[in-house]
């Protein structure tokens, strides 16, 4: 199944396994990862963040695509998930860096890893264009490239999931939920309002951020995994 | 007893019997579902999947039983169009969440967390039923309230609290400190660690662990 290496930071990124020693030898580092305590937490916050983020992704994603909340203006929606989303994001990297610096030798040489940072640029870009295209209205030339962007992101690590031995299990459960939604929206198309059908874009960039943020949490267990 | 039960159901159930006439406890149902890395790394990623589906859709419900968001929108138009997704979650959610728990069943029963789990996963559904036999009986009187009455956000205070509590529980049934071998000696009552020893030194006779 693998015709390529696995792609770690270790081996595409130069200096990154420098950085990754300098990081876990530094004596505050190895005093933090005497203190057990302290990293489970961040650990239980990671999920109770994530779980926040996954949840304010999802309900702006489905009222863009008219399967939730129709009788609620998109703007609206947009304005109750802006929170949560910011929230969890914000957190979620700041604790996750947290628990990259406690593991960075780990880390540095793992091809989960990579993906999940991968997959994590691209839904926050889809997520900020498509913010940006709901409270603005029109689209900008910022959009149509944080959207591409965030598409080259989210393909590349989708193809690293589906070809690294070890890690294809993941891209076979992100396929088991990526083909039902992507059905789902298509089959529904005539049965949503014609308001909710007049913007393709941000329909394609809801359709992105959720299947950017799914990608970013199913790397993020299988970094466990491998 | 149930600990027995659980011992017969992660060591015996579908094993082989070996050579001294025991249960080669390697080879039961259970221990094949635990090293089947495929359909084991499958449940669990979609274990923590289901999290958002469920937990991500329930807060935004809660929210607006809350009075924190959608003031203008009507409680029911916002239960209507999310619950069917947080239904969807908690169905996937309780199937997979039942098969991990098939791959350990003996050793998750002894595990303070996964009790502690348990008991906020009732409170939880306690907490449901009484919002709709008593809290809702009336809603056509506050739906449209942007703040509903104290009773009804009371409800929705008490069900983010008891879900955060559910996952905070269920993340820590990976900590060693909540188990029989780490654990201290509280753990070790709320666990049944006594029990879970008597348990296996009676299956001793029966099985090859």
């Amino acid at each position: 199944m693998s015709g390529h290496s696995i792609v770690t930071f270790r081996n595409s990124v130069p200096g990154a396994q420098a950085l990754a020693e300098s990081i876990a030898h530094s004596p505050t580092i190895q005093a933090l990862n005497q203190t057990v305590w302290a990293f489970s937490l961040v650990e239980i916050s990671h999920l109770l963040l994530l779980t926040m983020l996954g949840g304010a992704v999802l309900v702006l994603s489905l009222r863009v695509l008219g399967l939730a909340l129709s009788g609620v203006s998109v703007q609206d929606v947009e304005r109750m998930t802006r929170p949560w989303l910011r929230i969890g994001t914000v957190g979620g990297i700041i604790s996750g860096t947290f628990m990259s610096i406690a593991t960075a030798l780990t880390l540095v040489a793992n091809g989960a890893f990579f993906i999940k940072i991968l997959a994590l640029v691209a839904a926050v870009l889809f997520s900020f264009a498509l913010a940006g295209r709901i409270r603005q209205g029109v689209g900008s030339l910022g959009q149509t490239a944080q959207g591409l962007a965030g598409l080259a992101a989210l393909l590349f690590s989708l193809w690293l999931f589906a070809s690294t031995r070890g890690l294809n299990t993941g891209a076979i459960l992100i396929g088991g939920i990526t083909v039902p939604f992507v059905a789902l929206v298509w089959i529904s198309r005539s049965r949503v309002s014609a308001d909710d059908r007049r913007d393709e874009i941000a329909r394609l960039l809801s359709v992105g951020s959720a299947i950017a943020w799914l990608v970013v949490v199913v790397a993020g267990r299988w970094i466990g995994f491998s | 007893m149930i600990s027995r039960w659980m011992a017969y159901l992660q060591y015996q159930l579908g094993a082989q019997i070996d050579a001294s006439g025991r249960a080669d406890a390697y080879t039961s149902w259970s221990a094949q579902l635990q090293g089947s890395e495929r359909l084991w790394m499958l449940l669990e990623g979609t274990h923590v999947l289901t999290l958002m589906l469920f937990a991500g859709t329930i807060l935004f419900v809660d929210l607006r039983l809350l009075g924190l968001t959608l003031p203008n929108t009507p409680i029911s138009r916002v239960t209507r169009s999310l619950l069917p997704y947080t239904v969807v979650g908690f169905v996937v959610m309780v199937i997979s969440g039942v098969l991990i728990y098939f791959a350990n069943p003996f050793e998750y029963y002894h595990n303070f967390a996964f009790r502690a789990k348990l008991v906020f996963l009732l409170l939880a559904a306690a907490n449901i039923f009484i919002f709709h036999g008593r809290v809702q009986a009336n809603q056509d009187q506050w739906d449209a309230n942007p703040l509903p009455p104290t009773n009804v956000r009371r409800a929705a205070a008490t069900s983010i609290a008891l879900w955060i509590a559910v996952i905070v529980a269920g993340r820590c049934m990976a900590y060693e400190w909540f188990t029989c071998s780490k654990g201290g000696a509280l753990v070790s009552t709320l666990a049944g660690c006594e029990d879970k020893q008597a348990t296996l030194t009676a299956i001793a006779k029966e099985v090859s662990l």
